[in-house]
């Protein structure tokens, strides 16, 4: 237990490293904008009045769209969170069993196919993806609506399914899943403590789940958070989801840097809070010496 | 059902042999062969475009023939300007082909580079090194492209170059793990017992023979993903713009009249991108699984 | 004496997909294995043992693997049922092939079906996936409750991600469905005591990276004992210990089958040390059953027929005479038979001592069949062919 807090201190001062670094780095590309309306003269003071907005987590107003930031933001932060929550979840139940099916001899016959349509499915590029998916469900069914904000709140519900649905699909995340748990999977199936155990009886899945499956389940879900955000944002403006990717999108548009750096920032923050999260699962599941 | 066939005549326990024919992993040579056959097509569309030859001018308007399905006269047919698609798909290569080039070697050069350094010297160096490498990796490359983009307003090379440097992170740390577990392993050793001079053995055993697998395959998958970023840019409207063809934005332009039934606008160029980027990943892992032998299911 | 087990003209060969060869691995090995009895299996590095012993066990995984052979068994009395009608669904092509031989059935039944030589052209007709899933079928029953194979290497053979604790516990529960909670515990506890590992408590907290290799084994062969098996198969079970500790293995395995009446397919190179415990002695050279016999007419020094190799194994181990008269190391001239290609003859005709003249005509013409020289004592070699 002890490890565990020790470790844990160790990420979140690293992180908090980071994390002065990342703004140190995002006022400087600031002040490098031209035209910039720029407060103070000294680079020093900008950073540390930066620093201190987004510790304090009191964004203020943008001085380019007017818009208060704090009011935007969070609950744009929610609902991506929710979006890429869901798609984690989706690539995780459909990948798994396909990468069990791929490394698993038994079920050989079938994974080749099953695993060429997965990757087929997850390689569509996800603005396509999205539309498509959208025009087979408004085109032939209104069960399924697309998200706006004045739905009803039981029809709301259900428009989080299609977003979800296809930043878990698409956008690579089941192919490199499946990828990453075939391989380690066969890779562990064949070690010798896997084998031994067959010898007494034990089924081979049992005795290979713990490092062929979840080790680099774990691994690889909360890696594949910055890849999440980036497709979230192409996403969100397909199907009209009010999070951060659109957000941040509408920004650009607007040449609203401070919007965006505060995205950034909290998109910062959701990478390394994931990565500290692994890293404490890790802790637990992995025993001390190795 | 496989057959293995023997040369010699009798098979009992006094006298046996020998040779065969047995076919070859299939799903390898299926992986690299369509990989290969995607970048074909894609270097000869390339070509095909920069020397403006072969096809037809994809910009020119034609209003009279606009909205036309695929026929002999038009492969893919025209768009919503009457603009040949199939000389619009070849010209957009040119959107992502050299960009994607910069990309790659941008990041597998200082990848290799700071892999090297970080992995060989001590491990002060390599904390530094790898600092700086994570506060880049620690924000989403979508992101920080766009802010990139409301900064300097750039080209597509500009971002490519961005997107390059977004991805030496993740090459250094490969190449780092790989230079650690060959400083780990005898060989090294004995090359410096042997009295090979550090530089030599630097690039001779590390980066060349062990790093050039890594490398290739790193180069295959920056590609695939230099093309997703850039026909996602093209896309949303912030990459190539229109009158400029990219297949993200010749995707973007067709959806609206997908639903008239005119799919072909939007549907061949995404057709196109899946087709590369799967041709491209698949290339990546089917040399991945020829250069690094794991153990045979 | 009653047989337990036995496997007969056992072929298994592997290809090699570089050299497009066929690599000979094992040969028409025969042997029986008695109640309560233990079989030594003793021969060089690759000559064919963990092979043997894989195949009996089922956990071949390189293609082609066994193409030929039969292996008789008698599972425990509440398994029997079972694999009988599991081994009935095979409709088999030759009806010579034994599916039973009174209580003892045939494990590799229906092999006949899934694989098959033709004889023109020379093919072997594989179909290796079904095979080998039907072969499991069968085996999973008997893998650890009725046979239990324990490897070299201990530390490795280990979860390192579980505690011993839990390592044992999920044997334990496989085997015995109705346990109390606080009853495993003891039980687990019990069972450690068993094989002289005498801090359990603390063993069970452990590790595997936490234990010696020592420490390691003896939880091996706890584990393996938990399921209650008919039949031990260990293969080279001290070769990584130090000296003091691979004895004291030995003894522990010694009284583990005297009490429990347990069967064993000991494997080793080292002869001597087979020679402590086993009851029995098998010797193998490149991937051929050479000698076989019982320990005492194999072991003994002078003036018993034995096989050239084994005469020569024996003799490699220098006595305590030899090392006061400061005498050289009698080794074995020459190297182990390449077994990619084709053998024709004798493997050990290049390296024997006794081949010459008249004799070496017929070693190198065709393989010497075996000979009984005397009661239930096997050699395979021309000395004793009349």
């Amino acid at each position: 237990m002890l490890r565990i807090l020790r470790l844990l201190v160790k990420e979140v001062f690293y992180t908090v490293l980071l994390i002065l670094g990342v703004t140190a780095l995002l006022s400087f590309l600031f002040r490098l904008m031209p035209g910039t309306i720029s407060f103070e003269k000294n680079w020093l003071n900008e950073y540390l009045k930066l620093l201190q907005r987004l510790f304090t987590f009191n964004f203020g107003v943008s001085p380019v769209s007017g818009l208060n930031i704090n009011q935007v933001v969070f609950p744009a932060f929610k609902n991506t969170f929710i979006l890429t929550f869901g798609a984690i979840l989706i690539s995780v139940i459909i990948s798994v069993p396909i990468g069990i099916f791929s490394a698993y001899r038994s079920f050989r016959g079938i994974s080749w196919p099953l695993t060429m349509f997965s990757y087929i499915v997850s390689s569509i590029p996800v603005f396509f993806l999205g539309y498509l998916v959208i025009y087979l469900f408004t085109r032939y069914s209104n069960f399924i609506p697309i998200y706006s904000a004045t739905l009803e709140n039981k029809r709301q519900l259900l428009a989080y399914i299609l977003p979800i649905l296809v930043l878990g699909l698409g956008n690579d995340s089941v192919s490199e899943f499946v990828r990453i748990i075939s391989d380690e999977l066969s890779r562990v199936m064949s070690m010798d403590y896997v084998v031994a155990s067959k010898a007494r009886g034990e089924s081979v899945i049992r005795s290979s789940i713990v490092e062929g499956i979840l080790i680099p389940l774990v691994t690889i879900i909360f890696s594949r958070i910055p890849f999440l955000i980036g497709g979230a944002i192409i996403v969100e403006y397909v199907f009209n989801w009010p999070g951060m990717g659109r957000l941040a999108f509408q920004s650009t548009l607007n040449r609203d840097l401070p919007v965006l750096v505060v995205i950034a920032f909290l998109s910062v923050l959701f990478v390394r809070g994931g990565m500290i999260i692994k890293d404490i699962i890790l802790g637990f599941i992995i025993p001390q010496e190795m | 059902m496989k057959r293995f066939y023997f040369e010699k005549e009798k098979l009992s326990s006094e006298e046996f042999y020998v040779p065969l024919h047995k076919r070859a992993s299939l799903r390898d040579v299926v992986s690299i062969g369509f990989g290969l056959f995607v970048v074909t097509y894609l270097v000869i569309f390339f070509l095909i475009s920069i020397t403006n030859s072969f096809i037809k001018d994809p910009m020119k308007v034609d209003i009279q023939h606009m909205f036309m399905p695929p026929s002999i006269e038009h492969i893919f047919g025209t768009d919503f300007l009457g603009r040949d698609i199939f000389s619009r798909i070849v010209k957009g290569t040119e959107a992502f082909f050299l960009p994607g080039i910069l990309s790659i070697a941008i990041s597998t050069t200082f990848g290799l580079l700071f892999g090297v350094i970080s992995g060989y010297y001590s491990k002060t160096i390599s904390s530094i090194i790898f600092y700086f490498l994570n506060i880049i990796d620690s924000i989403p490359r979508f992101i920080l492209i766009l802010i990139v983009i409301v900064i300097f307003n750039p080209s597509i090379y500009l971002i490519m170059l961005f997107v390059g440097v977004t991805s030496i992170p993740k090459v250094s740390s490969y190449i780092k793990s790989k230079v650690d577990t060959l400083k780990k392993q005898r060989f090294i050793e004995a090359c410096r017992a042997l009295g090979l001079s550090e530089r030599s053995i630097i690039f001779k055993h590390i980066i060349w023979i062990s790093s050039r697998s890594v490398l290739i395959i790193r180069a295959t998958l920056g590609m695939g993903e230099a093309i997703l970023i850039e026909t996602s840019l093209s896309y949303l409207g912030i990459g190539v713009q229109e009158p400029i063809p990219s297949w993200g934005n010749m995707v973007a332009m067709g959806k609206d009249f997908f639903f008239q039934g005119k799919i072909w606008l939007s549907t061949i160029p995404a057709l196109f991108i899946l087709i590369t980027i799967m041709g491209l990943y698949l290339l990546g892992d089917g040399l991945n699984s020829i250069f690094n032998e794991r153990v045979s299911r | 004496m009653s047989i337990l087990a036995e496997l007969s003209n056992l072929r298994v060969y592997f290809y090699d997909s570089s050299d497009k060869r066929f690599i000979r691995a094992v040969e028409n090995m025969s042997f029986p294995i008695e109640n309560g009895k233990v079989l030594g299996l003793v021969g060089e590095s690759g000559c064919g043992k963990t092979v043997t012993a894989l195949s009996m066990m089922g956990l071949l995984v390189s293609e082609p693997g066994i193409i030929n052979g039969k292996f008789l068994f008698e599972p425990k009395e509440e398994d029997a049922k079972y694999i009988r009608s599991l081994l009935q669904k095979v409709k088999v092509s030759d009806p010579d092939e034994e599916m039973s031989n009174g209580d003892r059935l045939n494990l590799f039944y229906g092999l006949k079906k899934f694989i098959s030589i033709e004889e023109n052209p020379f093919t072997i007709i594989k179909n290796t996936e079904r095979w080998l899933r039907y072969h499991d079928t069968v085996m999973e029953k008997i893998r650890g409750k009725n046979i239990s194979m324990i490897f070299q290497n201990p530390l490795t053979s280990l979860n390192p991600f579980l505690t011993i604790e839990s390592q044992i516990r999920k044997t334990l529960l496989r085997y015995n469905e109705s346990i109390d909670k606080h009853e495993i515990t003891d039980m687990i506890l019990e069972l450690l005591r068993s094989v002289r590992l005498y801090n359990p408590e603390a063993v069970i907290k452990m590790y595997p990276s936490n234990l010696s290799m020592g420490m390691a084994q003896r939880v091996i062969i706890a584990i393996a004992l938990a399921s209650n098996p008919k039949l031990l198969i260990a293969d080279e079970p001290t070769t990584g210990l130090d000296t003091t500790n691979k004895y004291r293995i030995i003894d522990l395995l010694n009284s583990i089958i005297e009490n429990k009446g347990l069967s064993m397919l000991l494997i080793s190179h080292n002869i001597r040390l087979v020679g402590e415990i086993a009851d029995r002695i098998a010797v193998m050279y490149a991937g051929i059953l050479v000698e076989l016999g019982d320990k005492q007419e194999i072991l003994k020094i002078k003036k018993s027929p034995r096989h050239p190799y084994t005469e020569a194994l024996i003799q490699a181990i220098p006595t305590d005479y030899d090392l006061k008269k400061g005498k050289k190391l009698k080794v074995i001239a020459g190297r182990a038979p390449n077994n990619k290609i084709g053998i024709k003859g004798c493997p050990f005709v290049n390296r024997c001592f006794y081949a010459t003249g008249e004799i070496k005509k017929k070693c190198t013409s065709k393989m010497p069949p075996l000979v009984e020289v005397s009661n239930g004592h096997f050699i395979r070699c021309y000395l004793y062919f009349k």
